[in-house]
């Protein structure tokens, strides 16, 4: 049984969760005490994960760290459409530079929110200023998609950068970070929530 | 809460694209700070109310819609078309009293654009380019060098020509110093669309530049 070292509120456990659902994949949730009792920085956790990070996901033998590699991995293994992560080089190519900017630049928008929502000590208005540098290139994106006639970052079909990528930016008003300015954005986000099997969250409305 | 803001209602303002409103969807849009929600019912029929639930003041932009009822997302009233709240579900046998109401403001679609305080106009087709914000008070904000035509003013809108098809922009200040860019267009083609939402993308990146 896979098994995945969980944090209900992190949106990075949760895009891994969306993709177990989306795949249908039976699994089993361990539950790390991310806030308050910072289980992820203790010694049995980082014998887990040396950067004492979650998520972290078992699969059998197989330990993986990071959200985006999961994701990548689950994606290869189990679905068996290979629509979630195209075999297509170029559409490969880009779904793999969407996951290297929802580990990076959009981390900023997760950055803000630990700041507001868990007390974490930073630069909260570095973080937001980053963040919303972040979503423009997103909506910039999503803006020419839908002049295309297209709904998702990458295809015709909804990908693991769309799971990726989705999270911090639904959860963004946890961390102060309005979405007013981003009209391409917001439908986008509509179109993932309205997906079978979606799951909602803390933050992440059900309803839509 | 800062001071009450006030909309003006005295003249007519492009809030959103059409485009950017499906049928069945609610979005927020800022005017000089004043909080709107804009939502279609799932036949198509546009609304523009202020972003605020009568009951305890959730943002309707926050809810969802579903037939012809906007739902607040905090405790599930629902207003129908008419802004009057219709169901309340922790009072399922109750009939809401007409009291009960979200604030609406007219609202009309023209170029392609949603209109607060518009006249209904059939315009043809028209589709949607981009809204893109600036970091710039409104007095500031220079109009895209997109047209191939001086600009034509009418009401709230500039009208200018690209291959013989229309192009129309319009502005609006939001809030926090920062204004919107409307802009939509009669021309058929998509890459001619992809190439205006591109230009656009460098107007903002020129205009925040000059401000920083």
């Amino acid at each position: 049984m896979i098994r995945l070292h969980n944090y209900t509120l992190s949106g990075s456990c949760y895009k891994v969760r969306l993709l177990l659902g989306f795949l249908e994949i039976q699994h089993e949730l361990v539950a790390v005490d991310f806030f308050p009792g910072q289980e992820h920085k203790s010694v049995e956790f980082s014998a887990i994960n040396p950067l004492q990070q979650i998520p972290v996901l078992d699969d059998g033998n197989l330990r993986l760290r990071d959200a985006q590699a999961i994701l990548a991995y689950l994606a290869r293994r189990y679905d068996t459409g290979r629509t979630w992560l195209p075999d297509d080089p170029a559409r490969f190519g880009q779904v793999m530079m969407w996951l290297g900017f929802a580990g990076t630049e959009l981390m900023a928008a997760s950055a803000a929110r630990l700041h507001d929502a868990f007390g974490f000590d930073l630069d909260i208005d570095r973080a937001r200023s980053d963040a919303h540098a972040a979503f423009a290139v997103l909506d910039d994106h999503l803006a020419e998609r839908q002049i295309l006639g297209q709904t998702w970052l990458v295809g015709d079909t909804p990908t693991i950068a769309d799971v990726a990528c989705f999270p911090y930016v639904a959860l963004s008003g946890d961390g102060g970070i309005g979405q007013e300015h981003y009209p391409n954005l917001r439908i986008w986000q509509k179109a993932f929530r309205r997906l079978p099997r979606f799951d909602a969250v803390s933050g992440v409305p059900e309803f839509v | 809460m800062g001071a009450a803001l006030a909309l003006d209602t005295t003249q007519a303002t492009a809030l959103a694209l059409s485009a950017h409103i499906p049928p069945g969807d609610v979005h927020p849009a800022i005017l000089n700070g004043f909080e709107l929600a804009v939502w279609r019912d799932s036949a198509g029929q546009l609304n523009l109310w202020e972003d605020r639930c009568p009951h305890r003041g959730m943002r309707l932009s926050f809810g969802f819609v579903r037939q012809d009822r906007l739902t607040c997302l905090y405790h599930g009233w629902e207003f129908g078309s008419d802004s009057g709240c219709k169901r309340i579900p922790a009072h399922p046998d109750l009939e809401p009293p007409k009291t009960l109401c979200a604030k609406p403001f007219a609202v009309a679609e023209r170029f392609g654009m949603v209109v607060l305080n518009g006249a209904p106009h059939d315009d043809g087709t028209w589709y949607g380019v981009r809204t893109i914000f600036v970091p710039r008070p409104l007095q500031d904000v220079a109009i895209p060098d997109i047209s191939e035509t001086p600009w034509r003013t009418d009401g709230p809108f500039m009208l200018g020509t690209i291959d013989t098809h229309q192009v129309a922009v319009a502005l609006h200040a939001t809030s926090d110093g920062h204004s919107a860019i409307h802009v939509t267009t009669t021309h058929p083609d998509m890459d001619k669309r992809l190439s205006l939402a591109r230009a656009l993308v460098d107007h903002r990146q020129a205009m925040t530049q000059e401000t920083t």
